[in-house]
């Protein structure tokens, strides 16, 4: 019978390696998830923690988790064509079980600077996303994924969020992750209820679950209350928990479920502990469920066949264009109302991007993440 | 998972090792230290939660 495998994300942060550490120790991580591109800045990486990695790898429990390629840039970026290089060599030293990335296109001057926005559902970007999955894919020889946002504009991207992700991964035979604290921040800002919006997404396709914690952010939404942000700096909220028991016997294919949580937010040995009790519990949530699962898992996700590469990238420098103007008006401008004028006066005005149907509220906080991220980490 | 013993004690030694070092940084002001201190501190990682 298959296992879910509860892991954790675990990078080279020495706060995320002290609260992980006993639980390493008794042996309870099974798996875990290597956001691998936040080292390529660095020549070298430390033996022990490659020696750690490699434990994984060899032992195929090991996935990586992309944060900078920017799928939806519009222009072909020259850091993008590194970042593949950088993967396929990653891949030859590592097995990954497989690579995943982030959707949308990262805001900011430089390629670790900014934070992942959103896109319209249009065919254009549709192309855009399919050639860089191809790229991806070819790049790594594994099966590929995509994780939802947690960030929407409007009601109407909430709706049709999953079927887009749907045939972006149908391109390669890929898979989604299902961030589940994603999904709570969609319920939570939208005001839906879970089996409204879990029926939204290709759960046939959900390979991996991600459960983490957030934080309430000082604006509010259209009834009042207040917004809910994915920052992972906290414990993980019991919804979120209820969120996994409940999504768990819908996912056919599902083999991982991953515990993430910022280093920054791991200093105290008392968070720490909150940490560990929380993969525990997560794990007692997987361990319960298990028993409902199929004797084999109905996709491997493996490329059918070798992915057919234009020689050039795809790109629509127009979209690229809007893409630049509205992260220099999330990451400049001074309040909402002068966002608002910025983008009134903006190419993406009257656009597919719907720029007047946004939820002033949703703006305000997308104003909140790219000020936040726009000098980097 | 079971991982090896050395590799968690490596683990463990380099996390302390940096512990020790960032904790100490500040009052730190020789440059050989603080190179010492640049090239081992570990990054706070972004990872997701960038929302």
């Amino acid at each position: 019978m298959p296992k879910i495998l509860s892991s954790i994300a675990c990078n080279l942060d020495t706060h995320i390696l002290l609260a992980a550490l006993p639980l390493f120790e008794q042996q309870k991580i099974e798996a875990i998830e290597w956001s691998f591109d936040t080292l390529f800045k660095y020549e070298e990486i430390p033996e022990w923690f490659t020696d750690l990695i490699s434990e994984f790898s060899n032992q195929g429990r090991l996935v990586g988790h992309g944060v900078f390629f920017s799928l939806f840039s519009g222009k072909w970026l020259p850091e993008q064509d590194i970042w593949l290089k950088k993967l396929t060599a990653f891949s030859e030293r590592f097995k990954f079980d497989h690579i995943t990335e982030h959707f949308g296109f990262m805001t900011g001057s430089d390629f670790h600077k900014g934070a992942p926005i959103g896109i319209p559902y249009t065919k254009s970007f549709l192309d855009i996303g399919i050639d860089r999955l191809k790229r991806i894919q070819d790049a790594c020889q594994r099966p590929v994924g995509l994780e939802n946002l947690a960030f929407s504009y409007s009601l109407e991207e909430v709706g049709n969020h999953g079927d887009f992700l749907s045939k972006l991964v149908e391109s390669v035979n890929g898979f989604i992750i299902l961030d589940l604290h994603n999904l709570y921040c969609q319920i939570h800002n939208f005001r839906m209820d879970f089996e409204d919006i879990i029926v939204l997404y290709p759960l046939e396709k959900v390979r991996e679950l991600h459960i983490s914690g957030g934080s309430w952010d000082e604006r509010k939404t259209a009834t009042g209350e207040k917004i809910r942000r994915d920052t992972h700096d906290d414990r993980v909220p019991e919804e979120v928990f209820n969120l996994l028991s409940a999504t768990i016997p819908k996912c056919p294919n599902l083999k991982f479920v991953v515990l993430e949580q910022m280093g920054t937010a791991l200093t105290s040995e008392e968070n720490q502990l909150a940490f560990q009790r929380d993969f525990l519990k997560m794990d007692a949530i997987v361990k319960s469920i298990n028993y409902a699962f199929p004797q084999s898992l109905p996709n491997n996700f493996l490329p059918v066949n070798r992915a057919i590469l234009s020689r050039f990238p795809l790109e629509n420098l127009a979209l690229f264009e809007q893409q630049q103007q509205l992260s220099y008006i999330l990451e400049t401008a001074e309040n909402f109302g002068h966002a608002q004028q910025l983008l009134a006066k903006s190419a993406l005005h009257q656009t597919e991007w719907k720029v007047e149907n946004w939820e002033p509220y949703m703006l305000e906080t997308a104003m909140a993440i790219a000020q936040k991220w726009r000098n980097g980490f | 998972m079971k991982i090896s013993k050395s590799v968690l004690q490596a683990v463990a030694v380099a996390i302390v090792v940096t512990t020790t070092i960032s904790a100490c940084a500040n009052d730190d002001v020789s440059p050989e230290k603080e190179k010492a201190t640049k090239s081992q501190k570990l990054d706070p990682c972004p990872a997701c939660g960038m929302g």
